[in-house]
């Protein structure tokens, strides 16, 4: 690369010495403050894994119960729609 | 879970594209080159220094997304890699209308890329307007008095091309998706998914409806299910029950104002479109 | 061995394209240029250039794919003209902004409308400042040499080029011109490096996502600064093509000029036609030169600046439009001047649009009137159409 190029990137730390247009920096959003209403799994959770499959952001695992990753669920409610069991149930977040 | 793509993300709550994402990588793994055009799924794409996706991904302009396709795909030939896989993450704008001459000839010249995509029936990253794919009746912020043309059919123009791998899918049935995807990454040449996918802020509904409202899609026949290899169609999804197509209309805020007439050629045509999928169906 | 030929502009692009062992090419056919893709075709089906052709449906497909390729760090050609090229002008941008050191042949042709099939650069300079490297050959060997020159720079500083042959009057005109050697050209331009931007699942990265004003200007400077770098780094690189090809190439080409009472500026094949008048001039005494802008984006303002300074008086031909105000030539030169604080009288003449033979009568007539306007201390503010029918005026 040229000299004065990289003296300029040097400056710009989202270029990392590099030329062009690009991004490798993976992030997250912490999307769990999005919600309005949280998702409790209650003892009918048969682990089918239907929920999990139907997450928009896959954020349910499969352990004993059903588990959520309240740090990014943003509450949308598909879980507790597509539940067989009425084993998730939307609560209203407090405040 | 897949890690390809991060877990937080700024889509809406209860998007549909994002499960498809999530589903593509799930299915097609690390060795895999996205490409998304100005749309929802360019959300993924990032901003700035930051990206959701840790596989290789290119911001592709609206109109000429199978075009970038045309050419990874050439040069991965020319390379002799053939263990990556290309795919296009479009809406229906990029798709149906804008999109639709480079797709055309992409699929015509038989590049091998799989192209996806997520139909949420108008255009939602710009706020809710009208596209070719938005059905007949739907209130859009450019029909504000309800579209009163019919939905364009995309999978029908391509099968006439002659296209290797075609399928229609729907978010509310998403193994049935991936099943798809799954046979189309093995195919030689072009692969199109069609993917019905709600969306919650555009058709005015609940985020918590858009699997419900996935299945009564196709459980209504609005939305048929089925995929063609080599123009063989078979419908993967075979619909015994009708389900009323008003509970389907009801649910969304945008068929408010749809008319009985306009329900009625909705409920026809699509009794229609089930039939000749049957009568073509290959045994 | 080199070997002397027979040559036309179009064959000369794609034999340039053929010795730089071009990997993907894509485009769409359009007047005049069809031959040049044409011919490249031929060399892959041929076995003579180990390529990938992707004949699609449109020039802004086109472009896109050799976008794609580009992308997939694979060395990368193009061509189109007129109207081809407008329709290609957002992806200009983007395959520029990515610095993606792609050639693109253009056989320059009028824009509509009118329709015309025929030459003048309103096509390349609606393009001028996409941030694209911008090179108009005069002859069929410029044509070639330009082309290798163009992989050369454009991968060096990661910016793609044009090479702009006018329609026609170079593509279609067979001329002599010496066709390199492989082993030369081989040692003049190294195999293709991607770069640090690519397509990879080995590496994944997102390339071209949206940027903010937080870092949109800084993106554009650097790319300006790899733009500006040109005019340093070509003639470093003309000398070592001159060393191994012996032909001497410059940003921009002087034809007695140090002492001369009119200088006339022009762009492509008129050049050659605006040296042979200054010849025939000076044997009759008139002390005329010429200067051929080779290079127009980046503008070498240094060197024109230089290599006109001796002269009385400089008149600019723009064989584009020059709608509402100057030519685009013209605009270079006048504020390379009037940054450089020299004050010579400048005369725009437009000329040649659509085709019209840009001859030697028109490049005497451009001369004769600066002549003319420089003893009446004549200012102008506005063009003038030099070889406008009579009629309409």
């Amino acid at each position: 690369m040229l000299n004065a190029q990289k003296q300029l990137m040097k400056g710009l730390l989202f270029m990392k010495d590099k030329v062009g247009i690009f991004a490798t920096d993976v992030s997250d959003t912490k999307t769990g403050t999005w919600r309005l209403a949280k998702p409790i799994v209650n003892e009918n959770c048969k682990v089918c894994g239907i929920c999990s499959k139907y997450c928009p952001g896959l954020l349910i695992e499969m352990e004993d119960i059903a588990a959520i990753d309240y740090e990014y669920c943003k509450g949308c409610g598909i879980c507790e729609v597509v539940c067989p069991f009425k084993a998730i149930l939307m609560v209203e977040e407090a405040e | 879970m897949s890690d390809l793509i991060c877990k937080g993300t700024t889509t809406c709550e209860g998007c549909g594209m994002e499960l498809l994402a999530r589903s593509i990588v799930e299915v097609l793994g690390k060795n895999t080159i996205v490409l998304t055009p100005p749309s929802c799924s360019a959300i993924l794409t990032g901003f700035g220094d930051q990206t959701c996706w840790r596989i290789p991904a290119f911001q592709s302009n609206l109109e000429n997304i199978a075009a970038y396709c045309s050419g990874i795909s050439t040069a991965l030939e020319y390379q002799k890699r053939e263990d990556v896989y290309v795919v296009a993450l479009a809406g229906d704008g990029g798709t149906v209308d804008i999109g639709l001459q480079a797709l055309s000839g992409a699929v015509e010249r038989g590049h091998r890329f799989i192209y996806i995509c997520y139909d949420n029936e108008a255009y939602m990253n710009t706020g809710i307007q009208r596209s070719g794919s938005t059905p007949i009746g739907a209130w859009t912020t450019t029909t504000p008095g309800g579209k009163e043309e019919s939905k364009k059919n995309i999978v029908e123009m391509l099968m006439a091309q002659g296209i290797p791998y075609i399928a229609t899918a729907s978010v509310g049935y998403i193994d049935d998706f991936k099943r798809k995807l799954d046979k189309a990454k093995d195919v030689n040449g072009p692969t199109y998914i069609h993917v019905l996918s709600p969306c919650p802020p555009g058709w005015r509904y609940e985020a918590r409806e858009t699997i419900k409202l996935g299945r009564l899609a196709v459980d209504t026949k609005l939305y048929p299910l089925f995929e063609a290899i080599d123009g063989d169609i078979r419908i993967t999804k075979k619909v015994s029950k009708v389900k009323d197509i008003g509970e389907y209309l009801k649910l969304q805020g945008r068929f408010r104002n749809i008319t009985k007439e306009q329900i009625k050629s909705l409920e026809v045509d699509a009794a229609k479109y089930y039939d000749k999928l049957v009568e073509m169906e290959v045994e | 061995m080199d070997k002397k030929v027979a040559i036309d502009g179009n064959s000369a692009i794609a034999e340039g394209v053929r010795l730089a062992r071009a990997q993907v090419v894509a485009a769409y056919p359009i007047t005049p240029q069809t031959p040049m893709v044409e011919r490249v075709a031929d060399f892959i089906d041929e076995g003579r250039l180990d390529a990938k052709y992707i004949a699609v449906e449109s020039e802004h497909s086109a472009l896109s794919a050799v976008v794609g390729a580009a992308l997939m760090g694979t060395r990368t050609f193009t061509a189109t003209a007129g109207a081809g090229l407008a329709l290609m002008h957002e992806i200009v941008g983007v395959a520029a902004g990515n610095r993606l050191p792609i050639v693109m042949g253009i056989a320059n042709r009028a824009l509509p409308s009118p329709w015309s099939l025929q030459v003048d650069h309103s096509d390349t300079m609606a393009e001028k400042d996409m941030g694209w490297i911008q090179l108009y050959a005069s002859n069929c060997q410029e044509a070639l040499d330009y082309t290798l020159l163009a992989y050369r720079i454009g991968e060096e500083v990661r910016l793609p080029v044009m090479v702009c042959i006018d329609g026609f009057f170079l593509t279609h005109t067979t001329e002599v011109a010496e066709l390199p050697d492989q082993e030369k050209v081989d040692r003049f331009l190294p195999a293709y490096d991607r770069g640090d931007v690519y397509l990879d699942p080995d590496n994944p990265m997102t390339i071209n996502q949206l940027n903010s004003a937080e870092t949109f200007t800084e993106l554009r400077y650097a790319h300006n600064q790899a733009l500006n770098e040109v005019i340093n780094l070509f003639p470093k690189i003309a000398e070592e093509f001159k060393d191994i090809f012996g032909r001497q190439h410059s940003l921009c080409r002087d034809f007695e000029c140090e002492d001369a009472d009119v200088v006339v500026v022009t762009l492509g094949s008129s050049s050659g036609t605006a040296r042979k008048v200054v010849q025939r001039m000076r044997a009759n005494g008139m002390k005329a030169g010429a200067l051929q802008v080779s290079c127009f984006r980046p503008f070498p303002k240094e060197d024109v600046i230089g290599k006109l300074k001796g002269a009385k008086s400089v008149a600019v031909i723009d064989r584009s439009w020059a709608l509402g105000t100057d030519g685009p030539l013209s605009q270079e030169i006048k504020s390379a001047f009037h940054s450089a604080g020299i004050d010579i009288p400048i005369y725009n003449f437009v000329a040649g649009l659509g085709g019209r033979d840009l001859n030697e009568k028109t490049i005497e007539n451009v001369i004769h009137s600066t002549v003319e306007l420089v003893e009446k201390d004549e200012k102008r503010l506005y063009p003038i159409w030099i070889d406008v029918k009579k009629e309409v005026i």
